[in-house]
C-alpha cells in the first residue's frame, strides 16, 4: 500500500507542520472579525446609499436651497448660468411652456410699456398743438431746427415745470414709512407736518387697499397715480417697498423711468432689510440718496430768465460786433475809395494834388488845375468821388505837362486845317507842319513865343500858293503844245515812224487847252494853227503843195483823234514867211478875245 | 426710529375713535372712517431708549351692515380689540374678530379694552367672562374715553408687548 503524501492526517510531516492559506484566513477572521463585519457594512451603506442619494438629495433639496438663499447671492451666482442655459434651451425646443408661463405677467408689462408711451406721445401732442401757433412756438421752432430735436420735444421740455417735492419710500404691506426725503424748496414750509409722513405713507397705502377692494381688481393692481389739482403722486411698485413721489406741476414720464430705477437700487443694496422690516427705520439710511436723486426740478421760470439773460447779452454782443464790424468794413471801403480817387487824380494832366483824407464819410481834396484840365466836376466823377460827398478846393496853375502846352498852344494859334501842332516837353519846342497861309505863319511865329510852356517855335509850315490866273495856264498849255513838232517822210505827208506817243501827247494837250477855254466864262476863242514845211528839195511849187498837204493831213489826222476840228486851222506860210527849211509839222496858238494873243509862228 | 402699526377693532360704537382722539391729536378727520372705512393717527412715544411712532389704524366698526376689510389688517405688529361694557355681544365680537386676525395675522400682540368704564355701573358684561377669558391668555384693561382712565396704559401697554415681541 502507498501511502498519500497529501493525506496530511495519517502521515503527519514537517510540511503538514507548515501554516496554509486557510489558516491564514481563519486566523485573520478570528482576529478581525469585528472590523470585517464593519468594513462590511459600510460597504453595503455605500452601494445602499449610491441607490438612495437622488430620494436623500430630494428629501433636503427645498431647505438646503432656502438656507443657501439666505446666504448672500451666492446661490444666485451658482445656478445663473445653469438656469440660462436651461431656459434658453426649452424655449429653443419648446418655445410653448415658457409663453404660457409668462403669459399672465406679459400682457401687463406690454400693455403698461405701450400705455406709459402712448400717454407720454399724448403728452407731447397736445403740448405741440398747443404751442404751434404762437409766437413763443416759432422761437421753439426755430430752436428745434437749431438743435436737431423735434419740434414736440422742444415744447415738452419748455412747457413742463414741475418739482417732485417729496419721495416716500414704503412697506407695502404695513404701510410704514420706511424713508422720506423731502425737497429743500419745500422743507421750510412743510415744517411740522413733515414729521407726519408715517401717517402720509399708511393712509396713502389704506386708500390703495380701499380702492383694491372697492372695486375688486386682482391682487396684484395697484394705484400709479394720484391727482389732487397741482400736485401729483406717483406711486412705482416693488416687491419689498413701494416708492412714492409727490410731484407739483406736470411731469415728463421720463421721471418714471427715474423713480424705477431709484427703486431697484433700494432693492439691490438693501433688500435684506427691506424683507425683515420690523419698524427701524434707521437700518435704512443708506438708501437715502437714491431716494434724493428723485428729488427733480424742473423751474421754467428761471430757465427763461436765464435764457432772457444770454439773449440779452447775446443782442449786445450782436449788435455791437455788427455795428463795429460795418463801421470797419465802411472805414476800409472808404479808405480804398480814397486811395483810388487818389491814384486816378494822379494820372490826370493838368492837375496836381496837394492833399487828401477822408473823415466823419466826407473827403476832403487840395488842388491845382490848369484851365485847360478837364472842369472841376469831372475830374471828381472820373476819380469816383461824388460832389456831394467831397469838399474839393482848386487853385489854378499853368501845366508844362506835354498834352497841356498843346492845348494851350492849339488854343492860341488856332491852326486852320492842314496845319499840325507837335509839343517835345523835352526841349520845350512846338512845332508845326503842312501848309497855311502867309498871314497865319507870320501870326504863328509872332503868338507862339507867348505860349507858356513853349521856349521856340518850330515853322515847318510851308505857304499856300495862289492859283494861276486861267489866260496863264492857258499860255502854259500853248506853249506846251506848240512844242510840239513831228517829223514826215521826203517828200511824203507820211510821218515818220517812232512818233505815235507823241500824237497822243498833242491831242491829249489840244483837247485839254479846248477844255479849260471852254470853262472860261470870259468867251476866249482859240484857234490852233497847224504849220507844215519842206526841205529845199525839189521847186518851189512843189514844196508849196507838199506844204499844204502836209498841214491838212495833220489836220484831219488830229480831227479825227478827237480835237475840236473848229479849233485846227491848217495854214500854209507864203514864201516869204518861210522861214524853216525841214520836214516837218508845228502848231501856234491863238488866244483871242481876252488879254492881247500871244507869239506867232516860231 | 422705530414704527408700530396697530389696528384698532370692535363692533360699531364701542368707542374706538374716542379712544384714539384721548390719546392723539387727530391730523385727519372722522370722515374717513365712513368714507374709506380707516382713519389713521399717528402717536409718537419714547420706550426704554428708543423713540417709537405707533400708527393706529382706526378700524371702522365692525356691525351687521359692514365688514372689516382685512386688507387694512395686513402689517400689523398689534391689536386692540374694544368691547362696550355695556352690550355684551361686543366682547364676543372682539373675540371672533381676534380669531379672525390670528389666521391673516398669525399671533401677534393683542389686547381687550373694555371701554366705558366710567358707566361701570351699567355693565352687563359678567365678571366672570373677563375672567375667564384672562384666564385662557387675554390681557384685558378697563378703559374710559370719557375720562381717560386707562388710555395711556393701553397705548403703553400694547407698546411693550409689541417692542418685547420684537426683540424676541
Amino acid at each position: 500500500m502507498t501511502a498519500d503524501p497529501k493525506d496530511s492526517t495519517t502521515h503527519p510531516t514537517s510540511d503538514s507542520l507548515r501554516p496554509t492559506t486557510s489558516d491564514y484566513q481563519e486566523l485573520r477572521s478570528l482576529l478581525l472579525q469585528p472590523e470585517h463585519e464593519e468594513i462590511e457594512e459600510l460597504k453595503r451603506q455605500l452601494v445602499r446609499h449610491t441607490d438612495v442619494d437622488a430620494q436623500s438629495v430630494a428629501a433636503v433639496l427645498p431647505a438646503a436651497v432656502t438656507i443657501a438663499a439666505n446666504r448672500a447671492e451666492q446661490l444666485g451666482q451658482a445656478m445663473g448660468p445653469t438656469i440660462e442655459s436651461a431656459l434658453k434651451l426649452s424655449v429653443r425646443r419648446n418655445p410653448e411652456v415658457i409663453t404660457e408661463a409668462i403669459f399672465p405677467i406679459i400682457g401687463s408689462a406690454i400693455s403698461r410699456a405701450v400705455r406709459e408711451a402712448l400717454l407720454r406721445l399724448l403728452q407731447q401732442t397736445s403740448y405741440a398743438l398747443d404751442h404751434s401757433f404762437s409766437l413763443r412756438g416759432w422761437k421753439w421752432r426755430i430752436e428745434a431746427l437749431a438743435t436737431g430735436k423735434p419740434f414736440s420735444e422742444v415744447v415738452l421740455l419748455h412747457s413742463l415745470v414741475y418739482r417732485v417735492e417729496q419721495v416716500f419710500l414704503i412697506h407695502p404691506e404695513s404701510g410704514l414709512l420706511l424713508q422720506h426725503v423731502i425737497s429743500d424748496a419745500i422743507a421750510g414750509s412743510l415744517g411740522q407736518d413733515a414729521q407726519d409722513a408715517s401717517m402720509v405713507t399708511s393712509m396713502l397705502t389704506a386708500i390703495q387697499d380701499f380702492v383694491r377692494d372697492s372695486f375688486r381688481v386682482e391682487s396684484k393692481a395697484a394705484l400709479d397715480s394720484v391727482e389732487i389739482g397741482d400736485l401729483t403722486v406717483w406711486l412705482e411698485r416693488g416687491p419689498h417697498a413701494v416708492l412714492a413721489g409727490v410731484i407739483r406741476g406736470t411731469a415728463p414720464m421720463s421721471l418714471r423711468a427715474i423713480f424705477r430705477n431709484a427703486l431697484e437700487l433700494c432693492h439691490r443694496d438693501a433688500l435684506d432689510k427691506l424683507k425683515s422690516f420690523s419698524g427701524d427705520t434707521d437700518d435704512l439710511k443708506e438708501i437715502r440718496p437714491f431716494l434724493e436723486s428723485c428729488l427733480q426740478v424742473h423751474q421754467r421760470i428761471e430757465e427763461r430768465r436765464n435764457v432772457g439773460a444770454w439773449l440779452v447779452l447775446a443782442a449786445i454782443v450782436f449788435t455791437s460786433g455788427y455795428f463795429v464790424r460795418a463801421n470797419l468794413v465802411t472805414q476800409r471801403h472808404r479808405a480804398m475809395r480814397l486811395a483810388h480817387a487818389v491814384e486816378m487824380i494822379q494820372r490826370q494832366e493838368g492837375v496836381v494834388l496837394l492833399d487828401a483824407s477822408q473823415k466823419d464819410g466826407r473827403y476832403r481834396l487840395r488842388l491845382l488845375r490848369d484851365r485847360e484840365a478837364p472842369a472841376e466836376i469831372d475830374i471828381l466823377r472820373q476819380a469816383g468821388l461824388r460832389p456831394e460827398e467831397t469838399e474839393a478846393s482848386f487853385t489854378p496853375y499853368l501845366s508844362t505837362d506835354q498834352g497841356l502846352v498843346l492845348r494851350r498852344a492849339q488854343r492860341a494859334l488856332v491852326p486852320p486845317v492842314g496845319v499840325e501842332l507837335s509839343y517835345n516837353i523835352t526841349d520845350g519846342v512846338l512845332s508845326s507842319n503842312g501848309i497855311a497861309t502867309d498871314e497865319w505863319i507870320h501870326d504863328a511865329k509872332m503868338l507862339a513865343q507867348l505860349i507858356a510852356g513853349v521856349r521856340s517855335y518850330d515853322c515847318q509850315t510851308k505857304p499856300i500858293q495862289p492859283p494861276k490866273p486861267l489866260y496863264e495856264v492857258l499860255i502854259e498849255k500853248a506853249k506846251s503844245i506848240e512844242a510840239i513838232e513831228f517829223k514826215f517822210r521826203a517828200g511824203s505827208v507820211e510821218l515818220t515812224p517812232g512818233q505815235e506817243s507823241l500824237l497822243v501827247r498833242a491831242v491829249a494837250e489840244m483837247k485839254e487847252l479846248l477844255r479849260l477855254a471852254e470853262a472860261d466864262r470870259t468867251g476866249l476863242d482859240i484857234t490852233i494853227e497847224v504849220h507844215a514845211y519842206t526841205d529845199e528839195i525839189g521847186g518851189e511849187a512843189y514844196n508849196q503843195k507838199l506844204r499844204e498837204s502836209r498841214a491838212r493831213e495833220m489836220s484831219l489826222w488830229l480831227g479825227n483823234a478827237g480835237v475840236d476840228t473848229r479849233r485846227l486851222k491848217p495854214v500854209v506860210p507864203t514864201p516869204e514867211e518861210k522861214t524853216r527849211i525841214d520836214r516837218a509839222a508845228s502848231f501856234h496858238v491863238v488866244i483871242a478875245k481876252g488879254p492881247p494873243p500871244i507869239g506867232g509862228v516860231q | 426710529m422705530i414704527q408700530k402699526k396697530i389696528c384698532m377693532l370692535g363692533s360699531f360704537a364701542v368707542g374706538k375713535t374716542s379712544l384714539v382722539r384721548r390719546f392723539v391729536h387727530s391730523m385727519f378727520t372722522d370722515k374717513y372712517l365712513t368714507t374709506v372705512g380707516v382713519k389713521i393717527d399717528n402717536k409718537k412715544l419714547v420706550y426704554g431708549d428708543k423713540e417709537v411712532s405707533l400708527l393706529l389704524w382706526d378700524l371702522y366698526g365692525e356691525d351687521e351692515f359692514q365688514r372689516v376689510q382685512t386688507s387694512y389688517l395686513r402689517g400689523s405688529s398689534g391689536l386692540l380689540l374694544v368691547a362696550d361694557g355695556t352690550r355684551p355681544e361686543t366682547v364676543d365680537k372682539a373675540i371672533e374678530l381676534r380669531d379672525k386676525t390670528v389666521t391673516s395675522l398669525g399671533n401677534i400682540p393683542y389686547l381687550l379694552l373694555m371701554n366705558k368704564c366710567d358707566l361701570a355701573e351699567q355693565w352687563e358684561v359678567a365678571p366672570g367672562r373677563l375672567r375667564q377669558l384672562a384666564q385662557s391668555g387675554w390681557r384685558i384693561l378697563h378703559t374710559s374715553a370719557k375720562t381717560g382712565e386707562g388710555v395711556e396704559q393701553s397705548f403703553l401697554s400694547i407698546t411693550a408687548m409689541m417692542m418685547g415681541d420684537a426683540t424676541k
